[in-house]
């Protein structure tokens, strides 16, 4: 009993292990040192406060697409429209950012800034619960749906970027950049201290998210009408749970927290829209939030794990001669594989 | 002399010990059946002859020599076939392509057999036991006795020497039932060996040689049928006499309480409305008739659904969430869960429903089914509504339990309540609804009162292709 405990606690990182070993010896094909390709995939999350911040960045965009991934699974719902519902609201939140001019007084500023946030977030839920209304109305696989939609985002997005709302000082195609009012996160203390890395206080609003979930699941009715949904449809509408009710709960709270990651990007860093400026978060999520099982503070360390072997993957491509961005993708999917692997063989012996 | 031996069998699943030192010893060309309740060890026992379970410790014997299948495969080469409770068809398949199936290779291979021989074998068994079952049907419109006899023809087609029928009769009307027994009766003519597991007492008593009782695992009793008495079997099996409850005395004059649109239903109050009729005749359209319109009407109404894993049991949800989930608005203030309060009901709920194990925190799922069928019939009653809806509600229940649930069902009719019993045991029906209605294709016939027909006479209602001249109480 005490061991198979102990083996599950531990699988994870035996998995984890197992996985950058793996890599490194596969880094011997390319006539690179193993011994400096784990070096940098284990170290070069906190090379610097900057890096450790980056890192913490990449920490808080992983939890909000963990978080929009996890929330619909609960009720059974396979998501993976995160990504378009990212770009979609990040673009509202840059556009808004640089159409609104707040007058000049506080009162006005911070209704201002709730527009905008609470825009953002409402686009991100309007294109999640889209796939619900395909689901509930012509029963459409919400896979499907997701699927299409992020395509149907990406090209809207990018068309609206370059033809309607490129930045006229810039070669690149982005947005201009939001009002000088509202990029008051440059100077916020977490960043300050980092030494001007993307971090910003998104990660504390995300930590919140998650304890705040993790609260909601087990100490009010809709976290067990949402589970109870999930395991069991038919056994769910019998006792007159609406059906209709659960999906666009679940998905449109799905869309805010995509719209978290939106909103970590342009409010907390960029404070515009490039395009191109998600490293597929939407998909990342995916992976985080199963290797956390859905638990929600799970979540917070397993997006952790992700956002370090993110940083040391990009890594790689800097610092060896011959392993590209790609091949350092390969990597991560890897240790990916043989952390989510563990899972499953230590579920496999318990078992028996 | 011992055909088949099972010798200090035991079989456990990790802690939980389904069978304890078991020897039984059957002789050839036998019908030998194994009663007892459900999550006695019944099935356990054959799944370990079968090859589907390997045995913890103990020797099984075969023709006294030892006998140790590693799997299915191992016991159809020792000629032993298992005809299982739940059908193994694949339903968009033909009868045939179904028996071709089985005739699985241990080589990889494309091939199947030819057809047409295995046809032809097919119909000279059909023909020697005056069966009419159309092969090239697709399985989901055959009848379900006529799966079951393709089940069992899948079977004869191996030439087993040794048959193990696992609750043949479960879902059979009276007449397929009987016709079943004289069918094993001329399979053992044969001098074919027959395990037969039921817990229809009546069955097992006009057709076996002899008889072994099971109890929590352990062999209580083996012994020729003719020395046993049904009450004796009875007591056996749960270990102490059944006492059976009565129907009850109704006043003469009940108001109606709740019709159900387009048809000339209406429940009364006190009183037990039975719903008899072979499964998929239309139960389950009437059931959301009703469903429907109790929620319209705002009657607080309790469900016991027909389908236990499919409508009432959510994976992974403990007990006391399903209580939650029912009964919400007795455990929420402003929103939050009243744990102390919910946990404290629930744990009272388990004990009066001697629910096994007695763990509120363990999931629902992995309970037995008689347990979770226990601990539903409860939640449904916790909260007295004025209708109960019950539908088998003591299927896979063992006798003990179903004593219990027979009880509370009478108990709850006599307050001002209506209970509507949907079954496909006809006994059931019979015993406990003070009026019925029959389902056949989706026609309602009834409703009659209680003594009004006999088993037979509801049997060839419940089967026939036309009940002309019988009254009828509406279509579904």
């Amino acid at each position: 009993m005490i061991s198979s405990l102990n083996s599950k606690k531990l699988a994870p990182w035996l998995g984890l292990i197992a996985g950058l070993v793996l890599c490194c010896l596969l880094a011997l094909f390319f006539n690179e040192s193993p011994w400096h390709v784990f070096k940098i995939l284990t170290t070069s999350f906190y090379n610097s406060k900057f890096d450790l911040g980056l890192t913490l960045f990449y920490t808080t965009c992983l939890i909000f697409s963990g978080l929009a991934f996890a929330v619909p699974m609960k009720a059974g719902l396979f998501h993976i429209g995160s990504e378009g519902q990212i770009l979609f609201s990040a673009l509202i939140a840059a556009y808004l950012g640089t159409a609104i001019v707040p007058f000049d007084n506080s009162f006005s500023f911070v209704v201002s800034v709730a527009i905008i946030l609470i825009s953002s977030m409402a686009a991100g839920a309007a294109s999640a619960i889209l796939i619900a209304f395909f689901k509930i109305l012509k029963q459409a696989h919400e896979v499907v749906v997701a699927i299409m939609l992020n395509f149907i985002f990406a090209a809207v997005t990018t068309w609206l970027t370059v033809n309607r709302l490129q930045s006229p000082t810039s070669q690149n195609p982005e947005t201009a950049l939001m009002n000088e009012s509202f990029q008051f996160l440059k100077n916020d203390y977490l960043k300050t201290y980092f030494e001007n890395s993307p971090v910003s206080v998104f990660l504390f609003a995300a930590l919140g998210c998650c304890v705040l979930l993790h609260y909601v699941e087990r100490r009010t009715f809709i976290g067990y009408k949402i589970r109870a949904y999930g395991a069991n449809p038919h056994a769910a509408t019998r006792l007159g749970f609406s059906q209709n009710e659960i999906l666009m709960m679940s998905l449109g709270l799905a869309g805010v927290f995509s719209a978290g990651v939106g909103l970590t990007e342009v409010f907390g860093n960029a404070f515009q829209y490039k395009i191109g400026f998600s490293p597929q978060y939407g998909f990342l999520g995916i992976a985080v939030s199963l290797l956390a099982q859905q638990n929600f503070l799970g979540i917070i360390g397993s997006a952790f794990l992700m956002a370090c072997l993110h940083k040391g993957a990009s890594d790689l491509d800097l610092e060896t001669e011959r392993l590209t961005r790609d091949f350092s993708r390969v990597l991560q999917a890897i240790i990916i594989f043989s952390v989510a692997a563990s899972y499953y063989i230590a579920n496999l012996k318990r078992k028996k | 002399m011992a055909y088949i031996e099972f010798r200090n069998i035991t079989k456990s699943f990790g802690d939980c010990v389904a069978c304890h030192d078991v020897s039984i010893s059957i002789a050839k060309s036998e019908i030998h059946s194994i009663i007892g309740e459900n999550g006695a060890g019944k099935s356990t026992l054959m799944k370990l002859l079968g090859g589907i379970d390997p045995v913890t410790s103990g020797d099984l014997f075969l023709n006294q020599k030892v006998y140790k299948p590693e799997s299915a495969q191992d016991a159809f080469k020792n000629k032993i076939a298992f005809i299982h409770q739940h059908f193994v068809l694949a339903e968009q398949l033909s009868g045939l392509e179904n028996i071709l199936l089985s005739y699985s290779s241990s080589r990889f291979s494309l091939m199947t057999k030819n057809s047409s021989e295995v046809l032809t074998a097919a119909n000279q068994i059909l023909t020697r036991f005056n069966w009419k079952i159309d092969l090239n049907k697709l399985v989901s419109r055959l009848s379900v006795g006529e799966q079951q006899r393709l089940e069992i023809l899948k079977a004869l087609l191996q030439e087993p020497d040794i048959i193990i029928f696992d609750e043949p009769t479960a879902v059979l009307t009276p007449q397929e039932s009987e016709e079943l027994m004289q069918f094993i009766l001329q399979l053992k003519k044969e001098n074919k060996t027959i395990i037969l597991i039921s817990h229809k007492l009546n069955e097992i008593k006009s057709v076996s040689d002899s008889i072994s009782v099971l109890r929590h695992g352990r062999l209580v009793q083996s012994k020729p049928a003719q020395e046993l008495s049904i009450e004796q079997m009875a007591e056996l099996m749960i270990g102490r006499q059944v006492v059976k409850s009565t129907a009850l005395e109704r006043p003469p004059q009940r108001e109606a309480m709740l019709s159900v649109p387009n048809t000339s239903i209406s429940l009364l109050k006190s009183e037990i409305f039975g719903v008899a009729g072979i499964e998929g005749n239309g139960q389950s359209l009437l059931i959301s008739r009703l469903l429907q319109e109790m929620t319209k009407l705002n009657i607080k109404y309790g469900d016991i659904t027909e389908d236990r894993i499919k409508l009432s049991v959510f994976e992974g949800m403990n007990l006391w969430e399903h209580m939650l989930l029912k009964h919400k608005n007795e455990f929420l203030s402003k929103g939050l869960i009243f744990e102390l309060r919910l946990k404290k009901v629930t744990e009272d709920l388990v004990k009066s429903w001697d629910v096994r194990p007695p763990d509120i925190d363990k999931p629902l799922s992995e309970f037995s089914g008689g347990n979770q069928q226990k601990f539903v019939v409860g939640r449904e009653l916790w909260n007295q509504p004025q209708v109960l809806l019950a539908a088998h509600p003591t299927r896979g229940v063992d006798l003990g339990a179903q004593e219990h649930i027979h009880k509370s069902l009478l108990e709850f009719s006599k307050h001002k309540k209506a209970v509507v019993l949907v079954s496909s045991d006809l006994n059931e029906v019979l015993y406990l609804s003070d009026r019925f209605v029959i389902l056949n294709k989706n026609k309602i016939y009834g409703p009659f009162n209680r003594g009004e027909l006999n088993e037979q006479q509801i049997g060839l209602i419940m089967a026939a292709d036309n009940n002309e001249g019988i009254k009828l109480a509406g279509e579904l």
